[in-house]
């Protein structure tokens, strides 16, 4: 067996529920029409039975009767070829109806998820976020404060489980030592109770990743969602500051167009902590064809800081779980930041790439209506994320990449959809004849880096399998031709700053040669 | 009373049995362009193989049903020529 294979896109496996379900109909109707003919071959019959004719047309008369009797008569008659007709129309229904339960149940999954969102935002908000404001403000504890802080803690502690280290702190009797913890050294306190809370999740979310099939329990599912998203409120809200994110371009020059899916997921390695772009960084491509036309590369990298402390990096563990629970992070506002001080107009076409959290961040911008309406996004290319999660639309043509023994792209919980517009390329590392694939798939670390899959990206582009080779005709405007040539800038994010989002300072961009 | 005299008497296939069986025929070609329509959707897949084999055997017998319909059709003509 291939180490490779590919699915969805215009050669994948599922059809569209609404192709199915109006062909099921096409056939119904064709079965009626068949069964028309049926009975109208046996009212000719009867007809010619009935009719008084000239004795000499005897012979013609029993032969027209019986070759319109032969309309209608036995299993090639109308009658028979009509039950034939229904019964493909029946099964197609049937089909359509196992495909659209299963995608109901896909959508329960989902909408689990938003309810624990839902559910975890009012509490920590009621619970948290108000004591906290009432606490910052210097109000003290007063019995009006006392009336907003979380006494439904144990009611819901179900829920905010994995809060508890947080809501310990913020619990009435400890209520007292909160303004210095807030503002004091006892912060660094917090943290580590947030660090320590953050490992069961990992693992409960490895564990659920296995489970999350059709069958997994709503209750579980919102368990987990609430446990992701109260952690990531009490992070966002407690313990970090993700506001005051600054965006600003730091560097820019002429590149050559990229030529494939390598060198689209190869500029993000300059993306890296230790890349020449440094850490925070994103970076915008621009490229110009020949023709006149212009296209643009949106390039995210993977996590950066794995310290749950919304520190100045917003390519952070913090951005990872909001985007997870909400699809909206620190990350992805700057993605935004930089698309609008790079000039997008909105009719040119767009491409996001993104590794592990930058392939989230991607997907997530590329499934945002409002987003939809500002920028033109065409493609998505996505290594090592989960991207199940999210829904882009028709328009938006997507290539995801994962390495089977990869846990990022699981977490998510379920394959990648089927889709016309969605092609994911997959591979198993361990049956790779390269000894490099190899020795990746045996360390955790190793499956999901990068370099492993730009090696990864080296069969897509060679591929010659008919899905990924529509994929890449849909993305044409991105990749170099004759007389194309591109400007890269690099952006750096900087989150905790003072400075507004919208930095007034922002130099002009200069392309260097 | 007027009794009025249509044709000249002679006893005849009836207009709506030829134009009946000429009906057979164009609603068999109906019924082919629909499983022509029902296979144009806008899909690939391994279900869709399957699927469009089986359209591909309704053709087939909803071909064969046509020329059962025409070699009715030209049998009902013949008889209407000479009755």
């Amino acid at each position: 067996m291939s180490d490779f294979w590919v699915v969805g896109g215009i050669g994948g496996t599922t059809a569209r529920l609404e192709d199915l379900d109006r062909a099921a109909a096409v056939l119904s109707s064709a079965a009626e029409v068949v069964r028309g003919v049926g009975v109208r071959a046996r009212v000719l019959r009867h007809a010619l039975v009935q009719t008084p004719l000239l004795p000499e047309c005897g012979h013609e008369r029993m032969l027209a009767i019986e070759r319109v009797s032969w309309v209608d008569w036995g299993p090639g008659g109308a009658t028979a070829i009509a039950w034939d007709i229904d019964d493909a129309a029946s099964n197609l229904r049937q089909t359509v109806d196992l495909l659209e339960d299963a995608e109901r149940q896909s959508m329960s999954l989902l909408e689990g998820l938003r309810r624990g969102w839902d559910k975890t935002v009012s509490l920590v908000e009621i619970g948290v976020w108000v004591p906290l404001k009432v606490v910052g403000a210097g109000v003290g504890f007063a019995t009006d404060a006392l009336d907003f802080t979380p006494l439904g803690w144990g009611g819901t502690g179900q829920v905010l489980d994995i809060v508890g280290g947080c809501a310990d702190v913020i619990n009435p009797d400890w209520t007292p030592n909160l303004a210095p913890l807030l503002y004091g050294d006892d912060l660094q306190f917090l943290l580590s109770i947030a660090a320590d809370k953050l490992q069961p999740i990992i693992g409960g979310t490895a564990w659920l990743a296995e489970r999350l099939g059709l069958e997994a329990p709503d209750g579980l599912i919102e368990l987990l969602a609430a446990d992701l998203a109260a952690v990531a409120i009490a992070l966002d809200y407690i313990l970090g500051n993700p506001r005051g994110l600054f965006v600003a371009p730091v560097a820019s020059r002429r590149m050559v167009p990229p030529d494939g899916v390598v060198d689209v997921l190869g500029r993000l390695t300059g993306l890296s902590p230790t890349g020449a772009d440094g850490p925070g960084a994103i970076a915008i491509e621009r490229i110009e064809h020949a023709d006149g036309n212009t296209a643009w590369i949106v390039e995210i990298p993977g996590t950066q800081d794995w310290s749950p402390d919304g520190s100045s990096n917003p390519i952070d563990v913090t951005s990872d779980l909001l985007l997870m629970a909400t699809g909206v992070s620190d990350l992805t506002l700057a993605v935004q930041e930089a698309m609008r001080q790079a000039g997008i107009p909105e009719d040119e076409p767009v491409m996001i790439v993104g590794h592990s959290q930058g392939g989230i961040a991607a997907m997530a911008l590329a499934s945002d209506p409002g987003f939809a309406t500002r920028f033109d996004v065409e493609a998505v290319v996505t290594a090592g994320a989960p991207a199940a999660l999210f829904d882009p639309p028709d328009e938006t043509s997507v290539l995801s990449i994962e390495h089977t023994s990869d846990t990022v792209p699981a977490l998510d919980g379920k394959p990648n959809p089927d889709r016309r517009n969605w092609v994911t390329a997959r591979r198993d590392l361990g049956a790779s004849s390269d000894p490099l694939d190899r020795a990746a798939d045996g360390d955790i670390v190793g499956r999901h880096e990068l370099a492993g899959y730009l090696r990864t990206a080296e069969r897509v582009d060679t591929s010659g399998d008919a899905s990924i080779r529509a994929w890449f005709d849909e993305a044409s405007p991105f990749f170099a031709d004759e007389g194309s040539t591109s400007v890269r800038t690099v952006f750096e994010a900087t989150r905790g700053t003072d400075r507004p989002i919208v930095a007034s300072d922002v130099p002009a961009m200069v392309a260097t040669s | 009373m007027t009794i009025t005299l249509i044709g000249d008497g002679v006893p005849s296939v009836p207009n709506y049995v030829r134009t009946g069986a000429a009906l057979a025929r164009e609603e068999v070609e109906r019924a082919a362009e629909l499983l022509r329509l029902a296979a144009d959707v806008e899909w690939v897949s391994d279900l869709a193989g399957l699927y469009h084999e089986r359209l591909s055997d309704l053709a087939r017998i909803v071909t064969a049903l046509g020329h059962r319909v025409a070699v009715a059709e030209a049998a009902v003509n013949t008889l209407a020529r000479l009755s």
